[in-house]
């Protein structure tokens, strides 16, 4: 099969950053809207709507006149100055817009390109191809105008033919087709074509790409250099440049600018669910997951609060995100008000699961890895794992290594008698501080937090020490007590203090 | 002319209270059950915890609910079992994980105005084999709307969920409840030493109820547990 490249080209991408940010911008997209290159009085006007450009504004006008003409109109204008933050992750959403169809990718300030001919198998028709690929945009935040054709120059051609137009493989199909355009669609392409270059070519009397196309491709090369043969050769339906992928990023960046600095956590958490939404949708896009998230908040006047919040397994929720940044916002919330927000997400894919014949189903592992970013938010990471013995003779340590559902290698010691199990105790974290009345052979009573007692059997002193190498040497008398309210607890003395602790109890 | 069975008059027989409905066999084994472990418990359970209901194991401090509770995740994770522990206030033993390590169990410490929560994220996430709920000293409410909650959570996904705690949990009204007499310590004299060496415990197991039904009659054993 012949190679089809698509091109999707977004359109005054910069006005675009700004609309897809804000869900009311953008349901509101149709209505009169500027992009200023500022935002001030006497920025220029950069990017508009439809709807602007019908009321006689025009890129270049100042703010002031746009806005003086839209009072004439009567109609409400929205002035929205450029971000290049926002502007950048729009155009980083447009390459995910490419990769959500292909693997390979070649990119433009507002274009992507990417290969679909072997989305014949998957898509009746190539219109049904330039559908998903605008539906697919839409869910970006994007408004896409898709070309599809045999070269990647052709498929430029294309987006200005319509909002979705295909060139048939064919060359003379293709200049056929091509054949009505007007000449003023090359300056659009931003290859070179400029200004002067169209205007020699009406003084040719040279109105559309068909007429160009019908002159000899030596004699307009001979008079107008290169611009005008690849001109020429594109007017022919013979786009010959080359398809040149790029390597996708690596990490999913999604960032914005406040117009204000924000200094409480709930309209913080309003723009970083805008982030978490944008970021993930583009994840969607290559069928990834997010593994790892990192913050850095612009900070008013000047500074930045970086945070890293890692999680403990690859997720693709909204609200288990934003819940894990808002408690990490809550523990430690940034020095000064928040002017911009930079978001960036490592992606991974989800843990593929191999099902063990011999076990019963577990749970779904990308299921299970919201689950445990969620108990993770509502416990805290510290608190969700696997249980793990260290190393320590203090008997209150214990360490938590990342849970996997792995097929276990559990073996219960078979009872050896049919009502005889191992004994456990209960452990106080940390060991609580405790009151003790010594008598002649070892404790007499307790007083605690929870705990008044009267000690009717003790047992010990069992001493126990270690790290005397380190800061946090550690001399301990462990007893075991019988107290009066029928519990059997572990204590301890810390010989260097004199202080005593609660363990726990046996249970 | 046939003999009319007074229904209403049979079931206040002194037998009925004895004999186990059909439909409770039924509902039982197409639930099936997850071993506790403890021959003499499973027993007195009449298999195990029932799977895909809420079951009850009450007792104060040093009664056995921590031992009985290790033995189940023992037993559930050697079947393979996905297990988790909602473990209220953190209270696992490291020196009980050094004899049996439970590298498998999901282990999750928290505060008893979480414990709730983090069950039922445990129970939504489904799969799980048994998930455990031990409330440890804790005070933990749970009111007819969230029980009833967690109770259909246990049925849609079939995981034998068992709460733990000093008492019975008001509203919880459990499928099967078993409750921990407290325990009676062995000390042994040992020369060289102060005082004796704890060796053991002894408790009773009662059930309080089975199958959501009644307390049965001689439901109750007697439990030893040994220091490790």
């Amino acid at each position: 099969m012949s190679q089809r490249i698509a091109c999707a080209h977004a359109p005054q991408l910069g006005l675009q950053a700004i609309l897809r940010r804000d869900p009311d911008l953008w349901q509101a997209r149709n209505a009169p809207a500027v992009l200023a290159s500022g935002k001030t009085d006497r920025a220029r006007i950069v990017h508009l709507t439809t709807a602007a450009r019908r009321m006689g504004i025009r890129p270049g006008l100042t703010v002031a006149q746009a806005r003086s003409l839209g009072n004439t109109q009567g109609e409400a204008l929205r002035i929205l100055a450029q971000s290049e933050a926002d502007t950048s992750a729009a155009q980083a959403a447009l390459q995910d817009l490419g990769l959500a169809f292909a693997p390979r990718i070649d990119n433009e300030s507002e274009r992507v390109f990417f290969e679909v001919g072997d989305l014949g198998a998957l898509y009746p028709s190539e219109s049904a191809i330039m559908e998903a690929i605008s539906r697919r945009a839409l869910q970006l935040g994007l408004a896409v105008r898709v070309g599809l054709a045999s070269s990647k120059g052709l498929a430029r051609l294309a987006t200005r033919a319509g909002a979705r137009t295909s060139l048939p493989a064919a060359q003379t199909s293709a200049a056929a087709q091509l054949a009505g355009l007007s000449i003023h669609v090359l300056l659009q392409l931003s290859q070179g074509f400029d200004e002067a270059f169209v205007e020699r070519l009406s003084r040719w009397g040279i109105r559309t790409l068909g007429q160009l196309a019908r002159l000899p491709e030596a004699e307009v090369g001979l008079r107008l250099g290169p611009s005008g043969t690849a001109a020429h050769r594109l007017a022919a339906g013979n786009g010959d440049e080359p398809f040149a992928p790029q390597p996708p990023a690596d990490a999913i960046l999604e960032a914005t600018e406040l117009d204000y600095a924000i200094d409480t956590l709930e309209p913080l958490a309003f723009v970083l669910r805008g982030l978490i939404d944008r970021a993930l949708a583009r994840l969607a896009c290559r069928g990834l997951a997010c593994a790892s998230l990192t913050l850095r908040l612009s900070l008013d006047p000047r500074g930045y609060d970086i945070r890293e919040v890692p999680l403990g397994a690859p997720c693709r929720q909204t609200s288990t995100l934003l819940e894990l940044l808002r408690l990490d916002l809550a523990r430690r919330p940034p020095e000064a008000g928040v002017t911009g927000a930079e978001l960036l997400m490592l992606p991974a894919r989800v843990r593929p699961a191999q099902l063990d014949f011999l076990r019963p189903p577990g749970p779904a592992p990308e299921r299970m890895a919201a689950t445990l970013a969620k108990l993770q938010a509502l416990v805290g990471i510290e608190n969700v794992g696997a249980p793990t013995a260290p190393d320590d003779l203090r008997e209150e340590q214990i360490a938590v290594i990342p849970w996997k559902n792995v097929a276990a290698t559990v073996s219960p010691s078979p009872p050896t008698e049919e009502a005889t199990l191992p004994g456990s105790i209960r452990r106080y974290r940390p060991p609580q501080p405790l009151e003790v009345l010594m008598g002649q052979g070892g404790p007499t009573a307790l007083r605690g937090e929870r705990l008044v007692a009267r000690v009717l059997v003790a047992a010990g002193p069992f001493r126990a020490s270690g790290a005397w190498w380190q800061d946090e040497a550690y001399h301990r008398d462990y007893w075991d007590v019988h107290a009066s309210d029928g519990a059997i607890y572990r204590m301890h003395q810390d010989r260097q203090s004199g202080g005593w602790f609660l363990d726990g109890y046996y249970d | 002319m046939p003999p009319v069975i007074d229904l209403a008059a049979l079931s206040e027989h002194p037998l009925m209270q004895r004999l186990t409905s059909a439909q409770a066999i039924e509902r039982r084994e197409a639930r099936g059950q997850l071993k506790s472990g403890i021959p003499a418990l499973d027993a007195l359970l009449q298999g195990g915890w029932p799977r895909g209901a809420c079951s009850e194991l009450s007792g104060a401090r040093s009664s056995g609910r921590t031992a009985v509770v290790m033995a189940t995740l023992v037993q559930a994770l050697a079947a393979g079992e996905a297990t988790a522990l909602v473990d209220v206030g953190g209270g696992l033993d490291a020196e009980a994980l050094r004899a049996q390590p439970l590298p498998s169990l999901l282990w999750i410490r928290c505060q008893p105005e979480q414990a709730l929560a983090a069950a039922a994220l445990v129970l939504e996430a489904g799969g799980f084999g048994l998930a455990v709920l031990d409330a440890g000293d804790s005070h933990i409410r749970m009111g007819d709307a969230t029980a009833v909650r967690i109770k259909r959570m246990t049925a849609r996904q079939n995981t034998a969920l068992l709460l733990s705690s000093n008492w019975r949990l008001p509203g919880v009204h459990g499928h099967t409840a078993v409750s921990l007499s407290p325990a009676r310590p062995n000390f042994e004299k040992r020369p060289g030493h102060i005082r004796g060496l704890l060796t053991g415990l002894q408790t009773r197991a009662d059930l309080q109820r089975i199958d959501g039904g009644k307390r049965p009659a001689n439901g109750s054993a007697l439990l030893s547990l040994e220091r490790r």
